[in-house]
This record gives C-alpha cells, sequence and structure tokens, in this order.
C-alpha cells in the first residue's frame, strides 16, 4: 500500500502508519516534488529523502526531467496530466537512458485519463503511447497507478494493466507494471540506503 | 465461423444505484469512443445480465478482446454525472463457471 504527501502535510505521515500497523498493513510513504527547476529539485530532495520511501518528481519542463532522471534520489519521473503541458516536456531518449541507468521509473496516472475530456482523453494516449515505447527501448521500468482521489478512481491492478494494454504493451509487461515493477520501487529505498551509508563510510 | 466469447462479470460503483440501461449505455458509449466502431464490432459487448438491487453483472465480449474490453470498462468514470466506477470481479469462458467462481 502506498500513501501519497504533499511536502506540507508530512506531520500526518506518523499517523496514517500507525493506522496501517494497527491493521497489519505494511505501509509505504511517498512524495511528490513539483519544482520550478533542476536545482528547487536538488533543494527539494535534500529536505525530503530521507523522510519518505517513495520520492517522484513531477517533470513539467526539461531542466527538472533532466535532473530527476540524473538523480539517483527520485524513484519515479511523472509528467503533468494536462495533454498540453505534458508534450511541451516531451520524455525523450536521453532521460529514458538516465532514468534506466539510475533504476528510476516512469509512472504512468491513469486517473490523468479519467480528468481529461474525450479529445483529451486521445491527446493523451498519444503522448502516454510515445513515452511508453521511450522507456520499453531503453529498459526503463514503467509503473501504472491510479492516483485515486477518492473510491469512484480507484481501479483494479489488472484493469490498470488491460489500461496499458490499450497503450502497446504486451501483456507481461502489463502484468509487471502493477505487480514487480512498484515492488522494486518500493525496494529501491533500502539498496539506496545501503549505498548512501557505503559511501558515508568511504568518505 | 461462430466467434469465441468470454464472460466477465462486474460490479458497478456509483453515487446512485444505476439501471440496465445506464450501464449498457455507458458501456457501449465508452467502447466506441475509444476503439471506434471497427473496434467496437470486434469486441462487440453484450451484456448478459444485470441485478440493479446489487449492481452486479455478467458482460459477453469475443475471447480476443478481452483486455480491450477491460480497458474500456475501467475508463468509465461517470454515468448522468455521477461518478462511477467498474470493477471486474470474474472473468471465465462460460457463464456456468462464471457462477462456480463466484461461490468459491
Amino acid at each position: 500500500m502506498a500513501v501519497e504527501f504533499g511536502p506540507g502535510s508530512m506531520n500526518q505521515t506518523g499517523k496514517v502508519e500507525e493506522i496501517c500497523n494497527g491493521l497489519d498493513l505494511e505501509v509505504s510513504t511517498r512524495v511528490d516534488l513539483d519544482p520550478r527547476d533542476g536545482g528547487s529539485l536538488q533543494n527539494m530532495l535534500r529536505h525530503h529523502r530521507g523522510r519518505f520511501d517513495i520520492v517522484a518528481g513531477v517533470c513539467r519542463n526539461h531542466s527538472v526531467a533532466r535532473q530527476a532522471a540524473l538523480d539517483p534520489r527520485v524513484d519515479l519521473l511523472e509528467f503533468p496530466h494536462d495533454p498540453r503541458e505534458r508534450k511541451l516536456v516531451n520524455f525523450s531518449n536521453k532521460e529514458a537512458e538516465l532514468a534506466a541507468n539510475r533504476s528510476c521509473a516512469l509512472e504512468l496516472d491513469f486517473s490523468a485519463m479519467l480528468r481529461a475530456d474525450e479529445i483529451g482523453q486521445a491527446r493523451l494516449l498519444s503522448i502516454m503511447r510515445t513515452e511508453l515505447s521511450i522507456a520499453l527501448d531503453n529498459d526503463v521500468r514503467v509503473i501504472v497507478t491510479s492516483g485515486a482521489g477518492d473510491l469512484y478512481g480507484l481501479r483494479a491492478p489488472r484493469d490498470l494493466a488491460s489500461f496499458l494494454g490499450l497503450l502497446g504493451a504486451n501483456w507481461q509487461t502489463c502484468l509487471d507494471a502493477v505487480s514487480t515493477s512498484p515492488l522494486q520501487v518500493v525496494a529501491r529505498k533500502n539498496t539506496l540506503i545501503a549505498r548512501l551509508d557505503r559511501d558515508r563510510d568511504t568518505r | 465461423m461462430r466467434p469465441r466469447y468470454r464472460y466477465i462479470q462486474f460490479r458497478v460503483v456509483s453515487q446512485k444505484r444505476r439501471s440496465r440501461s445506464e450501464v449498457f449505455e455507458a458501456i457501449q458509449r465508452t467502447t466506441v469512443s475509444t476503439y471506434g466502431v471497427s473496434g467496437f464490432a470486434e469486441i462487440l459487448p453484450t451484456l448478459q445480465s444485470f441485478d440493479e438491487d446489487t449492481q452486479e453483472g455478467t458482460l459477453r465480449c469475443t475471447r480476443l478482446r478481452v483486455v480491450e474490453m477491460r480497458a474500456s470498462l475501467s475508463l468509465i468514470h461517470e454515468i448522468r454525472g455521477d461518478k462511477t466506477a467498474f470493477h471486474v470481479t470474474g472473468l471465465s469462458g462460460t457463464i456456468k463457471a462464471l457462477g462456480v467462481h463466484q461461490k468459491t
């Protein structure tokens, strides 16, 4: 189970963890960083990386996208929901290559499709198809999330996998995007901590 | 040659109780808008049954287009202005087997 927080609501993480522990649920906290440029992403990472299990970088321009793909502290690359804004950022082969080298995953948010009108959905499908094909060509892990804000936005994993099928992925890739890939993103935190500790020791 | 079918058991979660016609209309509309008329003809969705009390139903589609059918169902997010979600609860090659899966 993953819980998403804004940078201003970090004091609530402890409360959520307490509730979930009572229900015997394992909690992974996540933060979405929405910086103006690459420099402010680094500042935000300095503050938030250690406090959350998963860090997603919202790439609203090339500078942020490049920095997020380059920085090993970023787990997920997320792109804007608005198709016009998203088209301008344009996930490129260079960013995909950088992301693949640092085991950073590409997140495709299903809720963007639900929020868009019919024309917007068509545009999003086209953009997401391109992003997916670039990611798969460069061995970047892809994950699909429901991005649900309420009960009506929730979708079962296999339904989300079917959505990825709509973008042209084969069925095994679709299933990985809702099973092994998200698990690897969560597990990545432990390897990252181990590596940071090792770096600190060698210094 | 007669096409082979798959049966999809689903549950509708909506702000209001939905009727059979509303549900089927939403399914048809989303399938056509996502895959076009030609795609709709290949998927061939047919609402076999829908219980308005439990809001559960069974949908039939062609065997080779199950993924497309599921994707269409997941894209339905409103019916007549009310927030709605379709959750697939079972999938089978026969209605009889679907019933067995539901009981177990």
